[in-house]
């Protein structure tokens, strides 16, 4: 298979997808109780417009976007409000199972602000992780002119499965949401990027092109970490580099994961708004992996019982991949929609930090073209007006420089450090 | 319920370890030492090579405790010195030679701070000492398959330097390519481990196939060579087949510590090494180069290392906009 893929760097990970990859998708119960965060995306928080005691039905608005660049949030399932305050909403699961009418009559009738207003009624972000407002992302600026769609299947990161499911099982859905997109941005060009690990994905979703005729290619990418990232993505696929603090815009491309692509489609055609969504249980000392379909505000706790529990107590919990994932403290979180999967890793070794040896593979392997050690030097002195030399703020932080150090140094901790000094002192001038 | 650990991304780390890489370099340096063991006789190779190794453990051992340093003695790095200061030795050396190399190899490298703050090769730092301090048992050759009575012998390349092409020729055969392959044979006096080049090559495909080191540095070292070489009048193979230009360009050059970090600068590193090199073949009054050559290139890394590599995206209007 012919694949495209990026330069410079990235690095062939050990992808441990063969847990989930050929498990399909399984719907949760709904479960008892649902915390639903006002802040799952990034901007402003959602107000809400819900108070204890309320009944709510399933996709009914309980908190309102409070600017353009915020998005509502809805219930995931049917109860009462039992716990409003500034960062989440409780419900208790009455088990009814009611639906909100929402109105039902247009169905793909829609102009391109109609869209985008239903998009961001429906509480769609980035489900990639990154949980950017996906109407504005839909929304690029007059003068930029789009040409091309890319819808990001690379789905890089390690034990994650849950966009492979989505392609293979449904695929349509997938394109529905291409059609609504490109009612919106007209592109001339439309891609999907896989990894060629993903091969079924790739072969399901180009004889779904051909039978719906379809404008939309297929794109085989190499099997490399990050493969996904937004502009590595694009190089790979159009061969245009994103300019140093550019965004994809400004080389008339807007890249959107297949997941949100998926609920683009439900909110639209299905008129269901995001209030759930397809995640990865996975790791090493979970009972069952799954693919599993849950509600946003379902606990964690509940994911591990429906997954069979522990085979060995865990010592981390990753939200999302290994490689950008985030841990948490502990399994009274709930599922928001940026979780794009939940990985159980036990012994995880506790390695000392050593000389770093000057190897220069955190360099090599770099994607964003950096020199990791560097900034890490820079940031460890200090001295980080010589780590904005080295272009720290270009760091895409996809942790491939601590993953390859040979001497165990978090490289990228120090590189973030060394982020949030230069952003202090820009705003600062 | 116990508690979960709280980190920040990534949360798996590649097998590859300092130890790793660091036993990557000894394993490629076996197919020379066992060259050495047959070439030369195991009686009077592998003393050598463990006291060297043995003592280079234990002379980073107390150095690091002596200068409160954190004991990582045991992490490959002291070995893999040790065992680089045995190969580029001269056979039969009095046993207390490589001892006393090795200590001062160590001590280079901890009086800098130890692992990755070294400027200098610490197994050149070594040689160097043993070359400067009694040159005479440094310089001191038997020819390989010699024997219990073997007298001494002079290296090819102190018969090419000081005594021409034709009597070297002469000596190997009558013609040139016989010449050429009994250099690439090894069937030469010379250090331990640098005679025998099909065991030094395969030790660098290792390297190369394993990711442990880049092309760079061997390449534009070995081109620089032939290229110099050739311009001052001298046999371009026989120059690198002579003395330690290929362990030194496949082992010695290619150190992490004491070379630059990218790959352009590890280019003109590798070119001034060679250049350097030849220029002390030429016009210098020792017939070898290799030691002096990197150590002096050593110096100037942390300028090399002053070049800031352009970011994935990089344009250069980007300067334009930020004088507005």
């Amino acid at each position: 298979m012919k694949t495209l893929t990026f330069k410079p760097g990235g690095l062939h990970l050990e992808g441990f997808k063969r847990k989930t990859e050929n498990l399909p998708i399984e719907n949760m119960y709904d479960p008892p109780k649902v915390v639903i965060p006002l802040l799952q995306h990034t901007g402003l928080p959602a107000v809400p417009n819900v108070k204890v005691g309320d009944h709510v039905k399933i996709g009914q608005k309980i908190g309102d976007a409070q600017s353009d660049f915020s998005v509502p949030v809805h219930s995931s399932i049917s109860g009462e409000v039992i716990a409003v305050n500034s960062y989440a909403i409780t419900i208790k699961n009455d088990n009814m199972s009611e639906w909100f009418m929402l109105n039902t009559e247009s169905k793909n009738l829609y102009e391109k602000e109609e869209l985008l207003k239903e998009i961001k009624e429906s509480g769609i972000v980035g489900l990639g992780g990154a949980c950017f407002p996906t109407h504005i992302k839909l929304n690029p600026p007059p003068d930029a002119k789009i040409d091309t769609l890319i819808i990001n299947g690379a789905e890089c990161e390690p034990y994650l499965t849950c966009d492979y499911r989505l392609m293979l099982e449904e695929g349509e859905l997938i394109f529905d949401g291409i059609e609504i997109v490109e009612k919106i941005l007209n592109p001339k060009n439309i891609y999907i990027g896989i990894e060629e690990n993903k091969k079924n994905a790739i072969i399901k979703l180009r004889d779904l092109g051909n039978n719906r005729k379809s404008k939309v290619e297929i794109v085989a990418l190499k099997e490399k970490y990050p493969q996904g990232a937004e502009k590595q993505l694009i190089y790979a696929i159009t061969g245009r580099k994103v300019p140093v603090g550019k965004l994809p815009f400004n080389v008339g491309v807007v890249v959107h994961n297949v997941g949100t692509i998926h609920a683009i489609a439900g909110a639209i055609n299905l008129k269901k708004a995001l209030i759930e969504r397809v995640i990865t249980v996975s790791g090493d000392c979970i009972s069952e992996p799954k693919n599993l379909r849950v509600k946003i505000g379902t606990t964690l706790e509940d994911v591990v019982n429906k997954c069979g529990g522990f085979t060995e107590e865990p010592s981390k919990i990753i939200f999302g991949g290994p490689m950008m994932g985030v841990t948490q403290s502990t399994l009274d979180v709930p599922i928001v929609k940026g979780t794009s999967g939940v990985v159980f890793l036990k012994n995880i070794p506790l390695t000392e930090e050593g000389n770093c040896i000057r190897c220069g593979k955190c360099i090599v392997s770099c994607p964003s073209g950096l020199m990791p050690v560097r900034i890490m030097e820079c940031s460890k002195n200090n001295e980080f007006d010589n780590a904005e030399k080295y272009f720290a703020t270009s760091c895409i932080e996809c942790g491939l420089c601590s993953y390859i150090c040979p001497s165990k140094i978090e490289i990228l901790s120090y590189i973030r450090n060394a982020k949030v000094e230069i952003t202090k002192r820009r705003k600062r001038k | 319920m116990s508690e979960f650990i709280i980190s920040s991304s990534p949360h798996i780390k590649s097998k590859i370890t300092t130890k790793y890489l660091m036993n990557s370099v000894i394993i490629a340096l076996l197919p020379a030492l066992v060259a050495a063991i047959v070439m030369f006789g195991y009686q009077y190779v592998l003393p050598v090579v463990l006291l060297s190794v043995i003592s280079a453990v234990l002379s980073e051992a107390l150095f690091q405790k002596l200068f409160g340093l954190k004991l990582t003695f045991l992490d490959g790095s002291a070995a893999l010195t040790g065992l680089l200061l045995a190969l580029c030795l001269p056979p039969r050396v009095p046993l207390w030679i490589p001892v006393l190399g090795s200590i001062f190899a160590m001590f280079s490298k901890q009086v800098f701070g130890g692992l990755g703050q070294n400027i200098f090769n610490p197994a050149l730092m070594g040689r160097a000492f043993l070359l400067l301090s009694w040159p005479g048992i440094m310089t001191k050759w038997y020819a390989p398959f010699a024997g219990a009575d073997a007298v001494t012998t002079a290296t090819p390349l102190n018969i090419y330097k000081f005594e021409g092409l034709e009597k070297l020729i002469s000596l190997f055969g009558g013609d040139i390519f016989s010449t050429y392959k009994h250099l690439f044979l090894g069937l030469k006096g010379g250090s331990i481990g640098e005679v025998f080049i099909p065991a030094l090559l395969l030790g660098l495909i290792y390297l190369l196939i394993k990711g442990v080191i880049s092309w760079h540095i061997p390449v534009s070292y070995i081109v620089s060579c032939l290229v110099f070489s050739y311009l001052f009048g001298l046999n371009p193979i026989i120059t690198i087949l002579t003395g330690g230009i290929l362990f030194g360009a496949f082992f010695m050059a290619t150190d992490y510590v004491t070379s630059p970090i990218l790959a352009e600068s590890k280019l003109i590193y590798g070119f001034s090494i060679g250049f350097l090199n030849i220029i002390i073949r030429k016009f210098g009054g020792m017939p070898e180069g290799v030691t002096f050559a990197i150590l002096i290139m050593n110096m100037l890394v942390p300028l090399l290392d002053k070049q800031i590599r352009k970011p994935f995206g990089f344009i250069k209007e980007k300067k334009v906009q930020s004088e507005k």
